[in-house]
């Protein structure tokens, strides 16, 4: 894993492409230029920050089309759109899509920039958020059937009584698994445990995504 | 034998008369009737009264008549042994006729007929005619006639009438006996003339000589020509002969005695009628051959002379035709234009006004077809226009995806400039390598807008040569990017050195563009599958341009292959129905046709055909 950020810029347009990635590069990015959405999805894909600068209107597939497509197969690149004619449908599919931004051209490069910046910091942001993810999933897949519950209890705020009471085992035993659970989650204090348990999201899917991790 | 047979021959024919009863065969056979003429030839007056009393007798009576002619020629100084050898010749020469009538004509055939009758022809009843007086004759009771009246003063009244000035009168004889005998009756009717009139006799002078004498004649002078059947030369003339010839000459107009002398050069008078008096005689004739006694009671004294004008000599020496004697005869009159070709003027002018009405009829129809063209046209240019400004919006994304492109890759590379530039060690290539790609889209981007001018321009029908391949590439170039996008692919078979069509290019280009679009919204409707877009020209026919574009869309039912050209008739969900329609008015406007037609396979062919400007 790097952190050596890149900037895909997909257009039909050879000039403009040409163009938009000069103007990436002589601002200090590492620039792939690719002439499609096909081309893009075939694209190898590394594991390093990255942002998408995408024309909307393209023969074959929109840039609309890919952004729909990157979304299905989990694919997180943060999309700066690109149109030529703008038009208010779209714009909106586009960000509730997650686009970065929606720049009409001709635009100018500080607005471009800006956009690919923030578009690059929430790669790197959504990357660390992800591996912190995968970190909280691989601990609570170490813990037992009971911690588990008993992690579920605490989160919810619960006194050791009353786990005990709800679990209908004794509260000693409650104290002990509750010091396992903190010792392999790694958490300083039962607020960080929660603030963990609550990335895990619903007890369903932490089941999944533990299931998954394994 | 020969005789013989003759002789038998003629018995036999005669045999059915004799069989029938003799009374019939008397009232049966022809009735004779022997004319008598002083002359010795045939004159015109002369023929006119002999005319006049054979076809009044000839058909006035029911039976057959036989007229036997003779001309007597007798010279006023004939002695009485002359007439008698004469007389004996007609009575040898007529002795098996028994006549039934005998005319005299003239008073000298008269005096004849008087002195022989009793030996030629017993008891036949005389008629006589043109004799101007039998005062001094002793008539049977068997004679009557008719009277010649031998006064000419009404002819001197008609001529003073018409010319009041006139201040000579002269009058012109021949020397033959009937010259004399007329110039002594006008002489007679003269003696009382007005007194103020000159009255001069020219005769006994060879015909030129009078000519002459009347080619040098004062004015306020008028001509009487009596009768002129001989000159002193010893010429034998007739009167008209002898008129036409002075006539000719004569500075001054020219009266007549009798109407034989109308028609050849006099301007009329109240003039002995010939004819009036051949019936006349006629007419007494009828009655005695009919079986009446007529005597002296009957002759007929009544003024028979008729006042009779030639218009030509009226209008000839500038004489009022107003002037003339009420009741005159007014001859020869030349028939206006419009009395001799009334039919055939009628006819043109009916002619010329149902052509008048037609070219109206066709200059005012011209004139509205024309303005209505002109209308057309103008309504034909603003729906066009208005068409293509509908098109440009439909393709307005295509427009500004097109125009904007260009745009910001200028503006990203300019910015790339300025970033190069500010660099420590800027590399020159880099930087050319930018402002050369800011040039080329620059270029782009006015390429674009010069195009979408071109086709939102009103067109002004502008006739001018076309190459429709041009034309073609150029709208293609305009919608590469839409067809792209639409996933078609585009096939060009432009046929090489195409003939040049002549009209307007933007319309026909607009022509090109509504079907390409038509044939992407085709295909853009149907199904996945093959999208194949062909542009052909050809030249199928000589002087011909054919376009031909193909879709492998959802094509058009058979039934509506014809009513899609109609306006408002539309296939799309959104279509207004006007693209096809201007598309044929255009093409109609050049002069070509435009039709469409199912593939085989799928979709839908639209050809257009164009006539070509001339060579290629």
């Amino acid at each position: 894993m790097t952190d050596e950020a890149i900037v895909y810029v997909v257009d039909d347009d050879p000039s403009f492409r040409k163009a938009v990635s000069r103007l990436l590069r002589t601002a200090g990015f590492e620039v792939e230029a690719l002439a499609s959405a096909e081309e893009f999805l075939k694209h190898p894909m590394v594991d390093r920050p990255a942002c998408l600068v995408l024309d909307v209107r393209m023969p074959g597939p929109s840039g609309i089309d890919l952004q729909a497509a990157l979304q299905e197969t989990g694919r997180d690149v943060p999309i700066v759109f690109m149109t030529g004619h703008g038009d208010v449908s779209t714009s909106v599919r586009a960000m509730k899509g997650g686009a970065v931004d929606f720049l009409e051209k001709p635009f100018r490069a500080p607005e471009l920039l800006a956009c690919v910046q923030r578009g690059l910091a929430r790669s790197r942001q959504s990357r660390v958020e992800r591996a912190e993810r995968i970190e909280i999933e691989r601990r609570y897949a170490t813990l037992t059937s009971r911690e588990r519950d008993v992690l579920q209890l605490v989160v919810t705020g619960l006194l050791n009584k009353q786990i005990a009471d709800n679990l209908g085992i004794a509260e000693k035993t409650v104290k002990i698994h509750r010091g396992h659970v903190i010792q392999k989650m790694k958490a300083g204090s039962v607020a960080e445990l929660v603030r963990m348990a609550q990335k895990l999201g619903p007890p369903d899917s932490q089941a999944g995504a533990g299931a998954q991790t394994l | 034998m020969r005789l013989l047979g003759v002789v038998v021959v003629a018995l036999v024919c005669q045999l059915p008369a004799w069989a029938g009863a003799a009374t019939a065969a008397d009232v049966d056979r022809p009735r004779q009737v022997l004319l008598l003429y002083a002359e010795s030839r045939l004159q015109p007056s002369i023929v006119e009264a002999d005319e006049a009393f054979r076809s009044t007798v000839s058909s006035g009576l029911g039976a057959p008549v036989n007229f036997s002619t003779e001309f007597l020629d007798l010279p006023p100084t004939s002695s009485a042994a002359y007439r008698r050898r004469l007389w004996d010749l007609l009575r040898f020469k007529y002795q098996d006729v028994h006549f039934d009538l005998v005319v005299p004509v003239s008073i000298r055939a008269l005096r004849f007929a008087l002195d022989f009758r009793a030996e030629l022809a017993p008891g036949t009843p005389i008629v006589f005619m043109a004799v101007h007086s039998v005062s001094d004759l002793e008539l049977p009771g068997d004679v009557s006639g008719v009277q010649m009246t031998a006064d000419w003063m009404d002819t001197l009244g008609a001529a003073l009438r018409l010319q009041p000035e006139t201040q000579r009168v002269v009058v012109v004889a021949g020397i033959a006996a009937v010259d004399k005998i007329f110039l002594a009756l006008i002489q007679a009717s003269f003696a009382h003339g007005p007194a103020h009139l000159e009255f001069t006799y020219v005769t006994d002078l060879p015909l030129d000589a009078v000519a002459a004498k009347l080619a040098t004649l004062p004015e306020k002078t008028i001509v009487l020509l009596v009768s002129f059947l001989q000159d002193s030369a010893g010429r034998d003339l007739t009167t008209p002969e002898a008129l036409e010839r002075l006539v000719e000459r004569s500075r001054v107009p020219i009266y007549g005695l009798t109407d034989i002398t109308m028609g050849y050069g006099i301007v009329g008078g109240r003039l002995v009628d010939y004819k009036k008096q051949g019936i006349m005689a006629g007419e007494l004739g009828l009655r005695v051959l009919r079986g009446e006694k007529l005597g002296p009671a009957d002759i007929v004294t009544q003024n028979t002379n008729t006042f009779m004008f030639d218009a030509r000599q009226l209008k000839r020496w500038g004489l009022d035709e107003r002037r003339v004697p009420p009741g005159s005869a007014i001859l020869f009159r030349e028939p206006s234009m419009w009395e001799r070709y009334r039919w055939p003027i009628i006819g043109a002018l009916a002619l010329i006004l149902l052509e008048s009405v037609l070219v109206a009829h066709l200059l005012i129809q011209r004139r509205r077809r024309r303005r209505l063209e002109a209308e057309a046209a103008v309504q034909r240019g603003l729906l066009a226009h208005a068409q293509r400004v509908t098109v440009a919006g439909e393709l307005a994304a295509t427009l500004a995806h097109e125009i904007n492109q260009p745009l910001g890759a200028i503006v990203s590379n300019a910015e790339a400039a300025c970033r190069l530039v500010e660099r420590a060690e800027p590399k020159r290539t880099d930087l050319l390598d930018t402002l050369g790609d800011i040039i080329d889209d620059g270029h782009r981007a006015s390429d674009v807008i010069r195009r979408l001018r071109a086709m939102l321009q009103t067109g002004t029908a502008e006739q001018q040569p076309c190459d429709v391949n041009v034309l073609i590439a150029e709208v293609l170039k305009f919608l590469k990017e839409d067809l792209m996008r639409a996933g078609i692919s585009t096939d060009l078979r432009l046929r090489e050195r195409l003939p040049l069509v002549r009209g307007d290019a933007i319309q026909l280009q607009q022509v090109i563009l509504n079907l390409v679009l038509n044939a992407e919204a085709a295909m853009a409707d149907g199904a996945g599958g093959l999208r194949r877009l062909t542009v052909e020209t050809a030249e199928r026919t000589p002087g011909t341009v054919e376009v031909c574009v193909r879709d492998t869309g959802v094509g058009v039912k058979e039934g509506d292959l014809e009513s899609i050209f109609k306006p408002f008739v539309s296939t799309k969900a959104s279509g207004l129905g006007l693209g096809l329609s201007i598309s044929r008015s255009i093409v109609e406007a050049h002069g070509g046709t435009i039709r469409a037609e199912s593939n085989p396979d799928r979709g839908l062919s639209v050809r257009v055909e164009l006539p070509s400007d001339g060579g290629p």
